[in-house]
């Protein structure tokens, strides 16, 4: 696969293969900037995804062993208040795992190279591998929906195989993989995943194959999604001549903030700025 | 993959358990062994979650990202390349609660607030205006934003050094050689420095100096980020540590004995970035907590005649005897003398072009100057498109004022909101007509100015339907729809308006991208659009978060301090690799900065005394404000001319260690303004040419 050599796959980056090839190529094999909106209504989104970066950051704090009275005390809104009283119940007992937060992974599949950054990893006595993740948004997405993200599918097979060097000793196997969503606004609904062997060598040929179809996608185009919907929520869609006005979000879309984390811990080094 | 030397792979194997100090002349190899050595642990099994790659500045991490970026996954981790503000960034968000407390911020229970370059200028500007109103800084005569710079750059010196801010003005003073009368600038510029410093307690906000300052007191000597840090990067490559500062250099000396393995690299010779608190001789310092200490001295690629160059321009520089130069000497070192500037240019090009139809890869080619204004960038694209080559450029950092594209969105800005009572001129407007409808032309675009255009009116433009039928038609009436759309949608948006970031951002979408508007293709304009959106969203996000001076419109305050000039609205513009295809041209100090080597450079303009003089700066002095100045030494002329002439030498010999394979230096008998530069580049030059080339050769210089 000649073409990604300076590329590495993401969760974000596949799943809007999977939405529209065409915005795959835009953003991140031209990288064509496109400053037009992506949703309305744009300061609403814009606070949830600071309350979610917030949150996120709250977390990472209290797993980086900053104790949890110290970070209560920079919480001014109240609804970021609530998310954390909902957490702590929660996140405390994790604690006394061995626990990674924002572990950041790569692997390679097909030989193409692939990146992941997990909110939380814990490993447990039992020498369980439990991903977490946590989710900001209002509407909780049905168990079936998050079955079938990208994301469920590539953390836990991206730990099976960089596992053994997480654990010399006792290496993360497939059957030993759990990933966890849990949700702030829905905090005794978490939804769990068991990986399986069985689970992970499906997930291999379905992310070979994927691979695969981009790959020909150089020689064959990059076609534009049938599905005119999702253009409503896509800052290309004039680029496209799919639309003007950008579509009303009913709720935040998750993969914003997503991708932002990407960006931000993968992609950028500090620059000294005078 | 790439190849390494025996010795290359020695040194990696070694620093596999011990950390070593490796130095050496650029172009011997040294990179390309901490390559070697970060292919050695990944074979060795180290995950790269526990490596990190410290580097002075961004553009030197492009080459390890390029190397990681071949390697693939590191053993399930990612290798981080970081820098000493990206380090602090990071440190300060995730351990702010537990140090918060001890700082002298006023609010410790709220988060910091970031502050970029243009927000630091901003708050220091509101806190300078009374100042300037007194009169403060009248007998520097410098523009304010050149003020608001160097007051800044003096706090960053304080932090980047390791000394209190309070003592910046008493340390220049002590310096300063020249007319008293001077000295009360600096304290001048020492009150409005406090001033900001208090200011920034009170709200939090943490410019560039503070996040520094808050690294070295307050976040390394805590345990738990100490062991943080430490815990998670087992192995470190310090690469070009002779550009970094002394308080980083600080933290190394402690962090170094404590890792499993490490390479610290040290250029000699180099210390290109002093003026930037780069502090070589600190650096060295590393060389005592290091296992070994190892120096590279033979070049990586043979270079014999470009060698040669360098000491021959080396003495000249120096006013030494040029002894026998080789014959091979003139294959490696050419000269072109133009009576005028443009015609230099085209010199340049048709010489570039000599090399490109002889086989030589364009982005083997570098053409280096002192500066690169817009005009010189266009000149010499201009030139080297006739020849079909393309030209990359790089300028570290960017106005967006400069740009027509932003000129025309703010325009379009302003007359979406006549609230705000910028009335833009005619000429703004037939340059955001010109720019805004596909196919307008100037002459067309001024009469449609003329006749739509009523500044005395709430809503300054008027449909194109109450214009005559045959002006509309002089006009074309497919343009003159277009018009009336764009019209309707901005009487459209005065029922909601938005912030001035929405707005732009909505009328990129919905208008100047539509079908028959002008920033439909033109992926330059959405560039430009995308940066001047992402630097006021930083703006007002900030605003939202902390509004310490109460304004109550940020969008209008936006454009009226950038229009001010107080904001450039500048951008860094990305350290992508040039492409391939592409000449490249860069000033002189950035294209050092990237750590690569070309087979060709043209120097060009070498008459310039930007070769040799550093910018003039009345209210700081990089050199002063240097843990290597003696206290209470007097700066003299003496220093500063060797200095500069210190300076020239080590950027010559920097910029042939890059070059393989030729050098050529143009200069012209006017420069681009007219006048006449005999600078002492220019001198040393000539004084080679008297000793190696016959009369006729140098009958122009």
């Amino acid at each position: 696969m000649k073409h990604f050599l300076n590329f590495s796959f993401s969760q974000m980056k596949l799943q809007d293969y999977i939405e529209c090839e065409r915005r795959f190529e835009l953003k991140y094999i031209l990288q064509q900037a496109w400053p037009a909106l992506r949703s309305e209504p744009v300061i609403l989104i814009e606070k949830q995804m600071q309350l979610g970066k917030q949150f996120h950051l709250l977390a990472q704090q209290l797993f980086s062993g900053i104790p949890e009275s110290d970070i209560a005390q920079q919480i001014d809104d109240i609804n970021l208040l609530e998310w954390w009283q909902n957490f702590l119940p929660f996140a405390l007992p994790l604690t006394k795992n061995d626990h990674y937060p924002e572990y950041k992974l790569s692997g390679r599949i097909n030989n193409s190279p692939f990146i992941a950054v997990f909110d939380l990893l814990v490993i447990t006595k039992e020498n369980q591998f439990i991903i977490y993740d946590w989710k900001t948004s209002q509407k909780k997405q049905t168990r079936s929906e998050l079955k079938e993200k990208i994301q469920s599918r590539l953390y836990p097979l991206l730990l099976a195989q960089a596992g053994k060097y997480i654990r010399r000793d006792a290496p993360a196997q497939p059957d030993s993989i759990e990933m966890v969503y849990w949700f702030t606004n829905y905090p005794n609904e978490p939804e769990t995943f068991q990986y399986s062997e069985n689970q992970y060598e499906i997930d291999i040929e379905y992310f070979t194959n994927l691979l695969n179809e981009i790959s020909h996608k150089f020689e064959s185009g990059f076609e534009k999604t049938e599905n005119l919907r999702r253009c409503k929520f896509c800052q290309y869609r004039s680029y496209c001549e799919r639309g003007d006005q950008a579509g009303l979000s009913e709720a935040v879309n998750e993969e914003l903030w997503a991708e932002q984390i990407e960006n931000l811990d993968i992609m950028q080094i500090g620059e000294i700025e005078f | 993959m790439k190849q390494f030397s025996e010795m290359q792979e020695n040194i990696a194997e070694h620093a596999i358990a011990e950390t070593i100090f490796l130095s050496g002349n650029a172009a011997t190899g040294k990179t390309t062994a901490a390559l070697a050595y970060l292919k050695t642990l990944r074979a060795t099994g180290v995950s790269g979650n526990s490596i990190m790659i410290l580097v002075p500045q961004r553009s030197l991490g492009i080459v390890y990202q390029d190397f990681l970026a071949k390697l693939g996954d590191f053993n399930g981790g990612i290798v981080q390349i970081n820098t000493q503000s990206g380090l602090a960034q990071r440190m300060i968000r995730l351990f702010w609660p537990i140090i918060a407390y001890q700082t002298p911020f006023a609010n410790p229970r709220l988060s910091p607030l970031f502050l970029n370059l243009e927000t630091s200028q901003y708050y220091l500007d509101k806190i300078c205006q009374p100042f300037f109103e007194k009169g403060y800084f009248e007998s520097v005569h410098l523009e304010p934003p050149r003020i608001l710079t160097q007051i800044l750059d003096n706090l960053n010196k304080s932090a980047l050094v390791g000394f209190p801010y309070q003592e910046i003005s008493e340390r220049l003073k002590s310096a300063w050689n020249l007319a008293p009368g001077h000295m009360h600038a600096y304290d001048e510029a020492q009150e409005v420095a406090d001033e900001f410093r208090h200011f920034c307690y009170q709200h939090n906000l943490l410019d560039f100096s503070l996040q520094i300052e808050i690294l070295q007191k307050y976040l390394w000597p805590s345990l738990l980020c100490k062991q943080h840090l430490q815990n998670q990067f087992r192995y470190i490559i310090y690469d070009n540590c002779e550009e970094d500062t002394a308080s980083i250099h600080d933290i190394m000396l402690e962090w170094l004995p404590k890792t499993s393995g490490g390479l610290v690299i040290f250029d000699e010779d180099a210390g290109f970035r002093t003026f930037l608190g780069a502090d070589p001789i600190s650096a060295q310092r590393l060389k005592s907590v290091c296992n070994f200490v190892h120096t590279l001295s033979e070049p990586f690629l043979p270079r014999e005649n470009m060698e040669t160059v360098s000491n021959v321009l080396n003495a000249a520089l120096s006013g030494e005897r040029i002894n026998h130069i080789s014959g091979t000497f003139k294959h490696s070192f050419s000269h072109q003398y133009d009576d005028f500037y443009p015609k230099m240019i085209e010199s340049v090009a048709e010489k570039v072009n000599e090399l490109v139809s002889n086989g030589i890869k364009p982005a083997e080619i570098a053409i280096l100057a002192p500066y690169v204004s817009d005009a010189l960038r266009f000149q010499i694209q201009q030139q080297l498109s006739k020849h079909g080559i393309e030209l990359a450029f790089h300028r570290p950092s960017r106005s967006l004022r400069e740009e027509p594209v932003t000129h025309v969105l703010l325009t379009w800005a302003k007359i979406a909101h006549p609230e705000w009572g910028l009335i833009p001129t005619h000429f703004d407007l037939r340059q955001a007509l010109t720019y805004t409808l596909q196919g307008l032309d100037p002459i067309r675009a001024d009469l449609l100015t003329r006749v739509v255009f009523q500044s005395k009116k709430e809503f300054w433009l008027n449909k194109i339907f109450s214009v005559r039928m045959e002006v509309q038609e002089r006009i074309s009436h497919y343009i003159s729809e277009k018009y009336q759309e764009l019209l309707e949608w901005l009487i459209t948006y005065r029922e909601n308006p938005v912030d001035l970031d929405i707005f732009l951002a909505r009328f990129f979408g919905e208008i100047l991208t539509q079908p028959g508007f002008a920033f439909k293709d033109n992926f330059h304009a959405a560039e430009v659009t995308s940066k001047l959106i992402d630097s006021i969203q930083n703006f007002r996000q900030g605003w939202l978060q902390r509004n310490p001076l109460q304004i109550i419109n940020i969008s209008q305050e936006y454009i009226t301090t950038l229009e001010a000039g107080v904001i450039a609205a500048l951008y860094l513009q990305s350290w992508d690799k040039p492409p391939e295809n592409a000449v490249y041209l860069s000033p002189a100090y950035t294209f050092l900065m990237q750590n690569r080597t070309v087979q060709y450079q043209f120097w060009i303009d070498i008459g310039s005394l930007g070769w040799w003089q550093r910018l003039l700066q009345p209210l700081t002095q990089p050199y002063v404000l240097s843990r290597n100045w003696l206290p209470g030494q007097k700066w003299t002329d003496f220093n500063e001319y060797e200095t500069n002439q210190a300076n020239l030498r080590r950027l010559c010999a920097g910029l042939i260690k890059r070059c393989e394979s030729g050098l050529f230096l143009h200069y012209s008998g006017y420069n681009e303004s007219g006048g006449e530069d005999r600078g002492p580049l220019l001198k040393a030059v000539q004084k080679i040419l008297r000793f190696t080339f016959t009369d006729q050769e140098i009958k122009d210089v």
